[in-house]
């Protein structure tokens, strides 16, 4: 056997498990799903036909659809940005040469091991109007009134955003390691140059940042518009009033509570097309601002 | 750079701020896990020291007589408990768990709580009586031998793990952390290994199309999880795997997921080529090569996977949620909603805190453990 076909059948024998997954948890569940979208099926009894019923029924009369949809858009709209940026001007901080660093970036990371069962459990305490410790903070700073955090219709999405953003560790240590790898060689040479700190962090660290600042922008969006699950299905069952039900929360409702598989698929897929069109525009719009020269191998 | 005076001084208040803003929900939860249900609906406040006041009180225990015709514990005697640790409650002590031995031996367990919808004193005469948690293990219980045969001494807990205590008698969770181990191991062995296996694929062996195939591969990072929930559950249902460990566990085999293919893969493509080849010039064949040497010197990237896989199946909560519907099937995620579920309105916080508190712990230790790998396999991603 020559070495290019050698080469061949080693390269599938090693690829084989993950390609095979790649069909059958990826590609193949994709292409089931836009079929099963098409049908009523309760997995027990045949799948019925119904052509693009469900798109329908969704589009024009589900009002929960609307308001689930709201809800997700709504969580990554000041979740993702907060998070973005939070994440940078925490990273930089972390980044500074004071003493003591290593354990200051320890506690801010902290928070992001927590598993989400957890941290949601945690903080349905926190939230709690009465006793819990941030109305008791509030109250200490002097505010006569404080809100019912997770039992009210208004404060419960903010809350879930405040939650998530205890989380930024996540996020900040990508930061972190992007910002060590900008040459200090540049920030001297602005320097003489008589360029202030607001001038360094736009000219030389957003630029340099920019790669990861995308990508953590992308990545969260993508999380963030499928997220949210976890929090509410264990601090607010998606209440008060639907105020928390994210869109993974509906179609899990009508998966895996009402068993309209072809309904939540059809869910699904709306989502997914949505998903692909906000990160398509992401890119077509975000991508200039991204600076590439100091990635390496121009990917 | 070097940081003048006041840039020194505002980054260490917002250094020090932050960390507190941070921290301030972890000591709350340790604090609660620590604190009696009197405390627990009483105050906010992080008295952590609360739990040494609480040790300061004398001890406190009762005598319970079994009725002389029945041995048994009958929802009759579980109401003359319950009645005589609600009478103790109105004096003002703080009961976590009852239990009591019956002369058949079975326990008797009870968790008791002030209702925290409906704070008001009165609110402690609506106990409810449940069917007992019967549970082999009765440290809590003091056991006096110089008590007749149907008499028992029912013992408030002192210990200051009360509510770690209670919260393995109020739902099984030794158990859900014997199955959350035995699912991670599992599945953390295939993620390594065949991620590791295809990584090296990749970086190895250039053959016609892997490009485009490793292009696809990373897209898969991007497609959102719950469009292939559905058929793969589906898929799961037909083959029967429903209610067992299986759907947690096998898929994990097949690629290990495109992130750590990535990672790895970068990684083997910064191993020098020379070692491989002074090896096969050895004699050593491509599989010796693979697990001989580069698995071995890929030791803090697999390590990387590793941490990362852990926290990621910690972080799960749908697919368990979906997948497993027998209590004794729970997984420490699922099982510690069951907190709540199954003790709707008298939620037994301090003991729903300990139970989290033991799930973070391993979390903890084993980010510090891994802290040094983990930062390093960071940097390796190549995203800098």
């Amino acid at each position: 056997m020559d070495r290019k076909k050698k080469h061949l059948l080693h390269f599938y024998l090693l690829a084989a498990p993950a390609l095979l997954g790649l069909l059958l948890f990826a590609l193949g569940p994709i292409v089931a799903s836009l079929a099963i979208s098409f049908t009523d099926w309760d997995i027990l009894s045949k799948p019925a036909f119904l052509g693009l019923k469900n798109y329908q029924e969704l589009l024009f009369h589900d009002k929960l659809f609307l308001k689930s949809l709201w809800n997700s858009l709504y969580y990554t709209i000041f979740g993702v940005p907060l998070g973005v940026v939070g994440g940078l001007l925490i990273a930089m901080l972390l980044n500074t040469k004071v003493r003591g660093i290593p354990i200051y970036r320890t506690l801010f990371y902290l928070p992001a091991v927590v598993p989400a069962v957890a941290s949601a459990v945690l903080w349905i305490w926190v939230f709690d109007p009465d006793l819990g410790i941030l109305n008791e903070s509030l109250r200490f700073i002097g505010f006569s009134t404080t809100p019912k955090w997770l039992a009210s219709t208004e404060w419960a999405m903010p809350a879930l955003i405040i939650m998530s953003l205890w989380g930024l560790g996540a996020g900040m240590i990508i930061y972190l390691a992007g910002l060590q790898g900008i040459p200090e060689h540049l920030y001297e040479a602005a320097k003489i140059d008589g360029a202030g700190r607001w001038h360094l962090f736009w000219h030389v660290t957003v630029p340099h940042m920019s790669p990861i600042i995308f990508f953590n922008l992308i990545m969260g969006i993508i999380w963030s518009l499928q997220g949210g699950f976890t929090q509410a299905y264990i601090m607010t069952e998606g209440g008060p009033a639907n105020s928390t039900l994210f869109y993974t929360y509906y179609i899990f409702r009508k998966a895996f509570e009402e068993f309209q598989m072809g309904y939540s698929s059809a869910l699904a897929w709306v989502l997914f097309v949505i998903i692909l069109v906000i990160t398509a525009l992401v890119f077509k719009y975000a991508r200039k601002k991204v600076y590439y020269e100091y990635l390496g191998g121009g990917s | 750079m070097k940081l003048q005076l006041w840039e020194k001084t505002a980054t260490y208040t917002m250094l020090v701020i932050g960390s507190i803003v941070f921290l301030i929900p972890f000591l709350w939860l340790l604090a609660t896990s620590f604190k009696t249900p009197n405390e627990v609906a009483e105050s906010a406040r992080l008295n952590i020291p609360g739990v040494f006041y609480k040790q300061a009180k004398p001890e406190l225990s009762f005598k319970f007589t079994f009725p002389a015709d029945s041995t048994k514990i009958t929802p009759a005697t579980k109401k003359v408990l319950l009645t005589m640790a609600e009478n103790l409650r109105l004096q003002g002590r703080d009961i976590i768990l009852v239990e009591v031995v019956s002369p058949d031996d079975s326990i008797y367990s009870d968790f008791l709580s002030r209702d925290l919808r409906n704070r008001r004193r009165d609110a402690l005469k609506r106990v409810v009586v449940r069917e007992g948690l019967i549970n082999e293990n009765r440290s809590l219980l003091s056991y006096d031998k110089n008590l007749a045969p149907n008499e028992f001494v029912v013992r408030e807990a002192k210990n200051i793990f009360f509510n770690y205590i209670a919260s393995l008698r109020l739902v099984p969770l030794v158990r859900f952390f014997g199955n959350t181990l035995l699912i991670i191991l599992y599945a953390l062995l295939g993620t390594v290994f065949s991620s590791a296996i295809c990584a090296y694929a990749f970086a190895r062996f250039k053959v016609p199309g892997s490009g485009v195939l490793f292009a696809i591969l990373l897209a898969t990072m991007m497609l959102p999880g719950v469009v292939t929930l559905i058929p793969i559950f589906i898929l799961f249902e037909k083959i029967g795997w429903i209610n067992t460990f299986k759907p947690l566990i096998v898929p994990a085999y097949f690629g290990g997921g495109a992130f750590n293919i990535f990672l790895l893969r970068q990684f083997f493509l910064t191993l020098p080529k020379d070692i491989e080849d002074a090896a096969s010039i050895d004699g050593a064949g491509w599989l010796g090569i693979l697990f001989r040497i580069v698995i071995p010197l890929s030791k803090p990237a697999l390590i990387t996977v590793a941490i990362f896989t852990f926290m990621y199946l910690m972080n799960e909560f749908m697919t368990p949620l979906i997948y497993l519907h027998d209590v004794e099937k729970f997984n420490i995620a699922v099982g510690l909603n069951l907190f709540r579920s199954q003790y709707v309105d008298r939620v037994p916080w301090g003991p729903l805190m300990a139970a989290s508190t033991l799930m973070i712990l391993p979390m903890i230790l084993v980010f510090f453990f891994a802290q040094r790998y983990f930062i390093k396999g960071i940097a390796l991603t190549g995203m800098k």
